[in-house]
């Protein structure tokens, strides 16, 4: 899947946040998308699933030279986008088992879905994530911690081997142990066959996924771009020298959010 | 075989003591016909103006020019599913036949046509049980009728069933009461009465369904009975096309450590307004009252649930929740009332619905009237919408708009629908699933 960003702007409540993105991604590879908080990066990934509350005021997004802005959001799902949400919202009622069954159906098609394989693999999965298999039958996000929440986005993407997953800060708010499952998680998935795109403000998940590609977002334009060496300058120098770097000039309510990081 | 059944006729409230006097009943139920009647004519139909009716108004119903017809069902043979302890079924007001496992014959479970066992048609031994059980009941429950619908309702009953449980009737398999009205315009009078002696343990299931489309009028009254340490379960699921009309009157009376569940799963009729009134009459009783509904078009549903404490120690719950779409309105109003003398009581009543677009509304009424100290009394009511990050959520994996809507609805009902009777719950699911997908067909 080759997934293909121009010239993208986009708005929330009339307030421009994507001034123009350009982006090549393709299944095989992984990138790294860094900047500070109020960049634009969650309105990037959101954007790209469709998210009711951005509106899209110029560009395109085209899968496999398809724009995908024309199609719903379910049906850029079947596309096999997956998107692994900063804040999974908690559906109750509705069993892990039942909503991902329904998921998977819709991933590989009725005609060819079992459900005893389904199960095995889910519980497979579930160990592999170090989640207790009673997850099952928990409805979905209710009670969760906030580890745990994350942790079942992973497992979301595992069951559904989606050709290409945004990772919205799968690593905020997860202790070293999480943070390593659900590194390993995404490394299990990587391969010739899957793509994705994991935004993060911190460096350290990649000292455990190592990206092939790297990107600074800043004030909702992407201001350079290039391989994890530029990672490494970020830890060393911080946001400050991207921003001096480019010429952007810093805001004062800028200042406290950029060095918090 | 087909049979007309004369004397069902009458046309408007000026023939009706004709009516009454043509039917060929036991002399109690005639007896019980006239007081009602003699009641009625000084009664004015319900207006807005009362409390229990502000919400829905049925002026435009002229109820004294509709005809009770003659009605035409054949009797067939009624055949026992599997899993029940026994069934009667009702066509337009004909019983056409019952049927009963052998097991619940030997516990010595009777479930007959009302009319027609008082009248002696099943022998005089039955007659005298009849009359002994249900007169009291309906009797009592007439003598608290409080408005005109409900005095119709005893003066022209038109059928029902009598289910009369003995002593240690413990049965696994429910007790199936099918009503169905197929006959355009037909209007009903059904008085079911379900009495459990002591030490009793059924399920009944009560289901009402019509034709696709006809007016129909369906005015009911319901007397339960629940002896003591007695545990029954009565769900009853509405169904009735969107063109009829649906009353109910509901009482129930509950002894010493009985044991009552009422669950009514209401889904049909462009109106309908119906009531279950509890008593607890014992210490240590308990009532549960139970409640699923998802009104869409037009529809217009008013329930009403009473939980009346007249013991000490007893306990009630009210969990009624509901989905409202379209242009549809729920009113739900609640009451528990507790007497001087019901000291120790435990009540709790609780309503939640699902406002699902703008034009849907749902009246949520909770009220406590409490006369004695030294109790646990409470309500709460929520009334939400549908989470639009919900529905992203789930489009996100895939799920189209109608399947994410699907799927939070049965969220939101599963709790509820987790309190009816295990076998039954994935018939509720199903009936809530169909509901969403007649919306959406509806909406294209």
């Amino acid at each position: 899947m080759k997934l293909e960003i121009r010239d993208l702007r986009a708005q929330i409540d009339d307030t421009p946040i994507l001034k123009g993105i350009d982006l090549t991604m393709e299944s095989g590879q992984l990138h790294a998308l860094m900047g500070p908080n109020g960049s634009g990066k969650s309105t990037l990934s959101n954007v790209i699933f469709g998210h009711p509350s951005y509106e899209v005021t110029g560009g395109e997004i085209l899968v496999d030279g398809e724009n995908i802005l024309e199609l719903e959001t379910h049906e850029r799902a079947r596309l096999g986008l997956f998107m692994a949400f900063q804040y999974p919202v908690e559906i109750p009622g509705v069993t892990v088992g039942r909503f991902l069954k329904r998921a998977a159906e819709i991933r590989f098609g009725e005609e060819d879905f079992k459900a005893s394989a389904f199960i095995k693999e889910l519980r497979s999965w579930l160990d592999f994530m170090d989640m207790d298999q009673n997850f099952i039958n928990r409805y979905l996000n209710e009670g969760f911690s906030g580890g745990e929440k994350k942790r079942m986005e992973v497992l979301q993407m595992l069951m559904l081997k989606p050709s290409f997953a945004v990772m919205d800060e799968t690593d905020s708010g997860l202790d070293i142990d999480a943070l390593r499952i659900v590194a390993n998680g995404l490394n299990e998935l990587r391969g010739p066959d899957f793509g994705g795109m994991v935004i993060t403000h911190y460096q350290r998940i990649l000292d455990y996924i190592k990206p092939d590609f790297v990107h600074i977002m800043y004030k909702g334009t992407i201001v350079t771009s290039g391989g994890r060496e530029l990672v490494e300058a970020l830890e060393e120098r911080g946001y400050d020298w991207i921003r001096k770097q480019h010429g952007i000039e810093e805001e004062e309510n800028e200042k406290e959010i950029v060095h918090e990081h | 075989m087909s049979t007309s059944q004369k004397e069902h006729l009458y046309e408007g409230t000026g023939a009706l003591n004709g009516y009454i006097h043509e039917q060929t009943d036991a002399d109690w139920i005639t007896s019980l016909r006239k007081d009602a009647f003699s009641r009625f004519s000084g009664e004015q139909w319900p207006t807005t103006e009362l409390e229990e009716w502000r919400r829905t108004d049925i002026s435009s119903y002229d109820f004294d020019s509709y005809a009770i017809k003659p009605t035409e069902a054949s009797s067939d043979s009624v055949e026992l599913p599997d899993d029940a302890s026994a069934i009667i079924r009702f066509v337009n007001g004909v019983c056409t036949g019952s049927a009963l496992s052998e097991k619940a014959r030997d516990a010595g479970l009777v479930v007959v046509s009302l009319r027609e066992a008082a009248a002696g048609r099943h022998g005089d031994e039955l007659a005298a049980v009849v009359r002994t059980v249900a007169e009291p009941i309906m009797r009592e429950n007439l003598a608290n009728a409080d408005n005109k619908l409900q005095l119709w309702n005893f003066a022209t009953i038109t059928h029902g069933v009598f289910v009369y449980l003995p002593k240690n009737t413990r049965l696994d398999d429910p007790i199936y009461i099918e009503t169905h009205v197929d006959d355009d315009e037909a209007v009903l009078a059904p008085y079911h009465v379900v009495a459990a002696d002591s030490l009793v343990d059924a399920m009944i299931v009560q289901t009402i369904t019509g034709a696709e489309e006809g007016e129909v009028l369906v005015n009911e009254g319901i007397g339960v009975s629940i002896g003591e340490a007695s545990h029954v379960r009565f769900m009853a699921v509405q169904n009735l096309n969107l063109d009829s009309t649906y009353f109910c009157f509901g009482n129930g009376s509950i002894q010493k450590d009985g044991d009552l569940q009422h669950y009514l799963c209401n889904f049909g009729c462009m109106l309908s307004k119906s009531r279950f009134d509890c008593t607890l009459d014992g210490p240590g009783s308990l009532v549960r009252l139970n409640g699923l509904y998802f009104p869409f078009e037009d529809q217009q549903m008013d329930m009403r649930t009473v939980q009346h404490h007249r013991a000490p120690r007893a306990e009630s719950r009210t969990y009624y929740k509901g989905a409202v779409r379209d242009e549809a309105h729920a009113i739900y109003q609640g009451l528990i009332e507790v007497a001087p003398n019901a000291t120790k009581t435990d009540a709790y009543l609780t309503n939640k619905n699902l406002v699902m677009n703008d034009g849907a509304r749902s009246d949520s009424i909770p009220t406590l009237q409490i006369n004695t100290d030294d109790v646990r009394c409470s309500h709460g009511s929520s009334t939400g919408k549908l989470d639009p990050m919900q529905l992203h959520y789930l489009h996100s994996r895939g799920y189209t708009p109608i399947e994410a809507e699907e799927t939070l609805l049965m969220g939101f009902f599963e709790d509820i629908i987790d309190k009816a009777p295990e076998r039954l719950q994935n018939e509720l699911r199903a009936l809530v699933s169909r509901r969403v997908y007649e919306a959406h067909d509806n909406d294209d």
